[in-house]
C-alpha cells in the first residue's frame, strides 16, 4: 500500500480510521555543517551574514516530539518549534498541534536534542501548554525539573516590504540528522485577508515552524501554514524533505499578527478562553446589486444567517438576516474579496475577551423598511470543543464514543438539553461497523436505558458485555434528522 | 418446493409450473381430486407461518389461455401520456407510454400513477386500434395507481364499442399459479406473456421507494411473477386463467423475469376511493380529481424481527416504532422512539416480519381523521396508553408551479417536507429547478432554497406566494428582493428580471410539437 503523504493533522486524524504507517527508509549523505561565526548586522546579504543568522536562529530552534495515541496505534510525530522565553516556553505552528487532535490522544511530549557532530539524540521531557487559536499558534514547555538550555528568540513587528530579502532557517529530517539549512528569498507582497501573509519569491522558505529573518537578522515572522506541506518532519519516506526543497513554502505569518500570543502563552492550568458571539451561517455580501440596493457598495459586510438561541447575539436582539457593517464603530477591515469578510469579522471577534462588550452596527429589513441599528453584545465563552472532551474506546465491539458537545446538537438540530454520547471512531470490520453504527451518530439510549453521560454509558456497556456477552447491544441513535435503532451483534467465538 | 406446491403437484398429476401443458391422458382436473387438493392446500396454508393465499386456482390449459385472450385482451389499452413535469424552471410535458385495462362500461381504465399520474394529456389506443382521448379521473402515488376515463363523447361520436375486463381477487392467489400479463412492452401493443406467481407478498423493505420523489409502495405488498414484462407494460393487467384481473403490472427487473404487480385487493380499494371522491361540474367536466384520503399519526413502524426477547414481549405481538415525526400527533402525545405499539384504536398489531408491515400501515391509514384514538404502548417493560388526534396523511411533495419570468419552478413546502428538513415551519416555497440564463439562475439560486418572502412580504403558503409573484410580474418589477433559507442560514437574493413576452408562445409551440408526435401510432419507446 502506498504510503499516504500526510499534509495536515486533519488528514492524519482522518486516516487514523484506516491506519497510517509511514516508513522511513531514506538513505541520505550527511554533509558538513557551516562554521560558527560571530553575529553582525549586515547591510548586504553575503554568505557570512546569512550563516550568522542561521547560527543565531538554530540556537533557539528545537525539535518537538509527541505521540498521537489513538485507536489504531501510536504514532510519533515531530515538528519544529522556537523557544520564546527564558523558561523554555516553545512556540509551534497550530498546524502541528491542531485542534483536530483530541487532547486526550496527544501524549508523551519531548524535546529532541540532536548532537551536531554525532547525530545522537537526547530526549527531554516536555508538556503540552495549550493552543491559542486566535493567533494560529500552540505551545509546549519543559516538564517540571527539566532545564532547557536554549536561548530564546525575540520576534519583532517589523514589516518587510516587497523587494526586500528574507532568510528562513529550517531543519532537514532524520535521514540528514536534522541538519540546519537556510532559504533566502525576496518578498513579493504583503497580502491582507483573514490571516495576513507575506508572500515570497520562488526560492521559498523553510518548513512549517521555521522562523523568518530580515536582512538585519531580526525575526519578523515564521512559516505557519501551507496547503501543500505537512507540519511533521519524517513523514512518508522522505517525501516531506523532498517537497520541502523542490516546492518550498512561499508564505509566512508576519510577527505583527501573532506577537500578542507570545505575551501571555496558555498553561495547562490556565488555557486560553475563547470568546463567542453565537451566530452561524455567515456569508459575505457577494451580489453587487444587493450591495447597491442597500447602499453598501464598497463596504465589507457580513450577513448573519443564523442567530443561535441562548447565546449572546440572540440575547442582545441580533436577528437572522442582519447584515453587520461595523464593529465598535469601525468598518470591518477590507479583505481582497467580499467572501473574506466573514472570516475577518470572526477572527477579530476571536481576539476579544470573554465578557467584553462589542457594538455591532447592523442593517436590518423591518416591516417599516430598512433600518440601521447599533446592537451592543456582551461576548460569551465558546462552548467546549470536540478535542477537549472525554473518550472511551470499546475494543471488543470496535467503536469509540465521546461526550456530546454543543456543535453536535446544533448540527443535528436536536434540543440543546439532549444527552448522549457521540461515535467518534469505528474500527473497520468490527461488529459495530457490521451493525451499521455510523461515525458521528449520537447515541441516546442503550438497551432502552437513556444515556446520561459518558461515565454512565461506559458503566452500562461494560455491565452488559460482562453479564450477557452473547446478546446484541441495541442502541437508539440520532443520525441527521432521523432516529434509528442500531443492533450490534457480538462476534461469535 | 413448499409443502403446498408438492401437494398440488401430486394432486393434479401434472407439472404445471409456468409452461403450457400438453393435454395428458389422465384428465388434469378431476373434480374429486381437485376438491381434495384444494382442501389440502387450505390446510397447507394454515400450517405455513406466512399466508400465501389458499383455495382453488384455475390452471392453464391451451383452451383457457385462448379464453383469456378473447375476454381480457380486448379490454387492454395502450396509453400515450404527456405528464406534467417541472424541469429547468419550466412546466414541460414528459412523454411516456404504458398500458391500462378498461374495467367498466363507463370507460374507466386502471393504470399506474407513474404512467398517467399528473397527466395533462392522454391518448388511448384501443384493442381495435382506434385512437381516442382520455382524461385523468384521479391518482394515488402512494400505491402507484391511477384511474383514467375514455372520452365518452368521442366514443359515442365514432360509434366505438369496447369490452371491459372483470376485476378479480388477489387474496386467493397461490404460489406457482399460472398468470398472464398483457400490455405494451417497449411500445409493442397488445402483447401477452405467461408465467406463474412467484410470491404473493413481496416487500422491498427496508429500502424506501419513490416515483420522482413521491412516496410509494408503503401500503401493500406486491405480487411477484415471472411473466416477462418490460417498460411499457406498466399499468396493464395481470390476469388469472379464469380471465379475471388479479393485479396491475407495475415494475420489474427487465430480462430477469422478476416482476411485480399491485394486487387487486389494493387496486380495488384505491379505484373505489378515487371514483367515490371525484367531483364533476354540471357540464360533465371534472371539478376536482378523485383521490385516496388516508390518515396519519406521524410514526414510522418497523418489524420486530426477533427483537421480541429484547423487548420482552410475546412473539406475534406489537410493532416497533422506529421514529416519530416532529410536530406530529404521536410526538405531541409523548410517543417515543423504540416504544412498541401493541394496540391502536382497539385493534392489536403484529409486525414480526417485513411482509406484515403494509397491513399495519394500512390500519393507521384507515383511522378516522379528526378523531382521537388510543394507542397502547409498551415502554421499558410497562404498558401505557396515550391519546392522540388523527390527521390527514400528506406527501412530502407539495404542489408545484412554474415561475416563467423568473426562470424557476417552485413547490409548496409541506408539513412533512418541513419536518424532514427540520425547517422552522412549513411556510414558503422551495425551488425545484432553475432555468439557465434567467433571473433565478443568475442570482445563483439553487434547488432546495426556500423562498420565505418577496420584497419583504412573507409568503406563508403557495397561494400567497403565487399572488405576490403574479403582482410583481404585472407591475413588471425589474428588481425583486427575496429572503431565502439555504441550509441553516437566512440570506437574500436579488432577482434582475428581463420581461419576456415570448415565453408564453414558446410553451404553446412545444405543446403542439408533443401532440404532433403523439399522432404517430407506430411510435415505440
Amino acid at each position: 500500500m502506498k504510503n499516504p503523504t500526510i499534509a495536515s493533522a486533519a488528514a492524519l486524524v482522518c486516516l487514523a480510521t484506516f491506519g497510517c504507517a509511514p516508513e522511513n527508509q531514506v538513505n541520505v549523505n550527511v554533509t558538513k555543517e557551516a562554521e560558527v561565526v560571530s553575529v553582525a548586522p549586515a547591510a548586504t546579504m553575503d554568505a557570512r551574514s546569512i550563516a550568522s543568522i542561521q547560527d543565531r536562529a538554530i540556537a533557539s530552534m528545537v525539535i518537538v516530539e509527541f505521540t498521537f495515541d489513538f485507536e489504531r496505534g501510536r504514532e510519533k510525530l515531530r515538528g519544529l518549534g522556537t523557544v520564546i522565553d527564558d523558561q523554555g516556553t516553545t512556540m509551534v505552528s497550530l498546524e502541528l498541534l491542531s485542534p483536530f487532535f483530541p487532547n486526550e490522544q496527544i501524549v508523551d511530549f519531548k524535546y529532541i536534542m540532536v548532537d551536531r557532530a554525532t547525530g545522537i539524540e537526547t530526549e527531554l521531557d516536555a508538556v503540552f501548554s495549550g493552543r491559542d487559536e486566535r493567533y494560529g499558534v500552540a505551545f509546549v514547555r519543559p516538564a517540571e525539573g527539566v532545564e532547557l538550555d536554549v536561548p530564546p528568540l525575540t520576534f519583532v513587528d517589523d514589516v518587510v516590504e516587497p523587494g526586500e530579502l528574507v532568510v528562513s532557517v529550517s531543519r532537514m529530517g532524520k535521514p540528514a540528522m536534522y541538519q540546519p539549512y537556510v532559504q533566502v528569498s525576496r518578498v513579493m507582497a504583503n497580502v491582507r485577508g483573514p490571516v495576513p501573509q507575506t508572500l515570497v519569491s520562488s526560492s521559498g522558505l523553510g518548513m512549517i515552524g521555521s522562523p523568518v529573518f530580515n536582512t538585519d537578522g531580526v525575526a519578523v515572522g515564521f512559516v505557519n501554514s501551507s496547503d501543500d506541506h505537512a507540519p511533521f518532519m519524517d513523514i512518508g519516506n522522505g517525501e516531506a524533505m523532498r517537497s520541502a526543497f523542490q516546492d518550498a513554502p512561499r508564505q509566512f505569518h508576519p510577527a505583527g499578527d501573532f506577537l500578542p500570543a507570545l505575551e501571555n502563552p496558555p498553561t495547562p492550568e490556565s488555557p486560553i478562553r475563547m470568546s463567542n458571539l453565537g451566530v452561524a451561517a455567515l456569508s459575505g455580501l457577494l451580489d453587487k446589486e444587493i450591495a447597491k440596493f442597500y447602499d453598501l457598495e464598497g463596504t465589507p459586510t457580513v450577513v448573519i444567517g443564523d442567530v443561535i438561541d441562548g447565546f449572546p447575539a440572540a440575547e442582545a436582539g441580533v436577528q437572522s438576516g442582519d447584515m453587520v457593517i461595523a464593529v465598535d464603530g469601525a468598518k470591518i477591515p477590507q479583505g481582497d474579496t467580499p467572501e473574506e469578510a466573514p472570516e475577518i469579522f470572526q477572527r477579530s471577534l476571536m481576539r476579544r475577551s470573554v465578557g467584553e462588550e462589542v457594538t455591532l452596527t447592523v442593517i436590518r429589513d423591518t416591516p417599516d423598511g430598512v433600518e440601521r441599528l447599533d446592537v451592543p453584545v456582551t461576548l460569551g465563552e465558546r462552548p467546549q470543543q470536540e478535542n477537549a472532551v472525554e473518550r472511551e474506546y470499546f475494543e471488543d465491539l470496535g467503536f469509540t464514543v465521546r461526550e456530546v458537545v454543543f456543535a453536535d446538537l446544533y448540527n443535528l438540530k436536536a434540543d440543546p438539553d439532549t444527552t448522549g454520547v457521540v461515535v467518534s471512531f469505528i474500527r473497520p470490520q468490527s461488529a459495530a461497523q457490521t451493525g451499521t453504527l455510523g461515525f458521528n451518530d449520537l447515541i441516546t439510549d442503550i438497551n432502552q436505558l437513556p444515556v446520561e453521560s459518558i461515565e454512565q454509558f461506559t458503566q452500562v456497556y461494560k455491565a452488559l458485555r460482562e453479564e450477557t456477552p452473547e446478546e446484541d447491544i441495541v442502541l437508539t441513535v440520532r443520525r441527521g434528522v432521523d432516529t434509528e435503532i442500531v443492533r450490534i451483534e457480538p462476534p461469535r467465538e | 418446493m413448499t409443502k403446498l406446491a408438492i401437494t398440488m403437484l401430486l394432486a393434479s398429476g401434472t407439472l404445471a409450473f409456468g409452461q403450457t401443458t400438453k393435454p395428458s391422458t389422465k384428465p388434469s382436473t378431476q373434480p374429486a381430486d381437485f376438491e381434495e387438493a384444494a382442501e389440502e392446500a387450505r390446510e397447507g396454508v394454515a400450517d405455513a407461518a406466512v399466508t400465501g393465499g389458499g383455495g382453488v386456482f384455475v390452471e392453464a390449459t391451451p383452451q383457457r389461455v385462448v379464453d383469456v385472450t378473447q375476454k381480457v385482451f380486448p379490454a387492454v389499452v395502450r396509453l400515450d401520456v404527456a405528464q406534467e413535469v417541472y424541469r429547468q424552471g419550466k412546466r414541460t410535458f414528459q412523454r411516456g407510454t404504458g398500458s391500462g385495462v378498461i374495467f367498466s362500461p363507463e370507460g374507466y381504465i386502471l393504470t399506474n400513477y407513474h404512467v398517467a399520474g399528473r397527466a395533462a394529456e392522454i391518448k388511448i389506443t384501443l384493442a381495435n386500434k382506434e385512437r381516442v382521448n382520455a382524461r385523468l379521473i384521479g391518482d394515488d402515488h402512494w400505491t402507484d395507481l391511477a384511474v383514467v376515463q375514455l372520452d365518452m363523447d368521442e366514443i359515442r361520436e365514432k360509434g366505438i364499442e369496447f369490452p371491459y375486463a372483470e376485476l378479480g381477487e388477489s387474496g386467493s392467489l397461490i404460489y406457482g399459479q399460472d398468470v398472464i400479463a398483457i400490455g405494451t412492452p417497449f411500445g409493442l401493443a397488445r402483447t401477452l406473456t405467461m408465467g406463474v406467481v412467484s410470491n404473493t407478498e413481496r416487500t422491498f423493505y427496508p429500502t424506501e421507494q419513490d416515483i420522482d420523489g413521491y412516496e410509494t409502495g408503503n401500503f401493500s405488498n406486491w405480487i411477484q411473477m415471472d411473466t416477462p414484462i418490460a417498460p411499457g407494460n406498466s399499468g396493464g393487467p395481470l390476469v388469472d386463467l379464469s380471465s379475471k384481473v388479479v393485479g396491475i403490472n407495475t415494475r420489474g427487473f427487465p430480462g430477469q423475469n422478476l416482476n411485480f404487480a399491485i394486487p387487486m385487493e389494493t387496486a380495488r380499494r384505491v379505484k373505489d376511493a378515487i371514483l367515490n371522491t371525484v367531483e364533476f361540474e354540471d357540464d360533465g367536466t371534472i371539478k376536482t380529481r378523485g383521490k385516496v384520503i388516508r390518515a396519519d399519526l406521524g410514526m414510522t413502524l418497523k418489524p420486530l424481527q426477533d427483537l421480541e426477547d429484547f423487548y420482552d414481549i410475546d412473539v406475534n405481538e406489537g410493532v416497533l416504532i422506529s421514529s416519530v415525526d416532529n410536530g406530529s400527533p404521536a410526538k405531541e402525545a409523548g410517543v417515543r422512539v423504540s416504544d412498541i405499539l401493541l394496540e391502536l384504536n382497539g385493534q392489536p398489531t403484529n409486525v414480526r416480519f417485513p411482509e406484515q408491515l403494509a397491513a399495519a400501515r394500512r390500519m393507521v391509514a384507515q383511522l378516522p381523521i379528526g378523531e382521537i384514538v388510543k394507542a397502547k404502548l409498551l415502554r421499558d417493560g410497562e404498558e401505557l396508553e396515550l391519546e392522540m388526534p388523527v390527521v390527514r396523511l400528506e406527501s412530502r411533495i407539495g404542489e408545484e408551479r412554474e415561475l416563467k419570468q423568473w426562470g424557476a419552478s417552485v413547490r409548496d413546502v409541506t408539513r412533512v417536507y418541513a419536518n424532514q428538513r427540520r425547517l422552522n415551519d412549513d411556510s414558503g416555497v422551495v425551488i425545484t429547478s432553475t432555468r439557465s440564463g434567467f433571473a433565478a439562475d443568475k442570482a445563483e439560486m439553487q434547488n432546495g432554497d426556500v423562498i420565505r418572502s418577496i420584497n419583504g412580504q412573507p409568503a406563508t403558503d403557495l397561494e400567497t406566494f403565487m399572488a405576490l409573484y403574479d403582482k410583481s410580474v404585472e407591475e413588471k418589477q425589474e428588481q425583486v428582493l427575496l429572503q431565502i433559507q439555504r441550509g441553516r442560514g437566512l440570506s437574500r437574493a436579488l432577482l434582475r428580471i428581463e420581461y419576456d413576452d415570448d415565453a408564453e408562445e414558446e410553451v404553446d409551440a412545444l405543446k403542439e410539437a408533443v401532440e404532433a408526435e403523439a399522432e404517430n401510432p407506430l411510435d415505440a419507446e
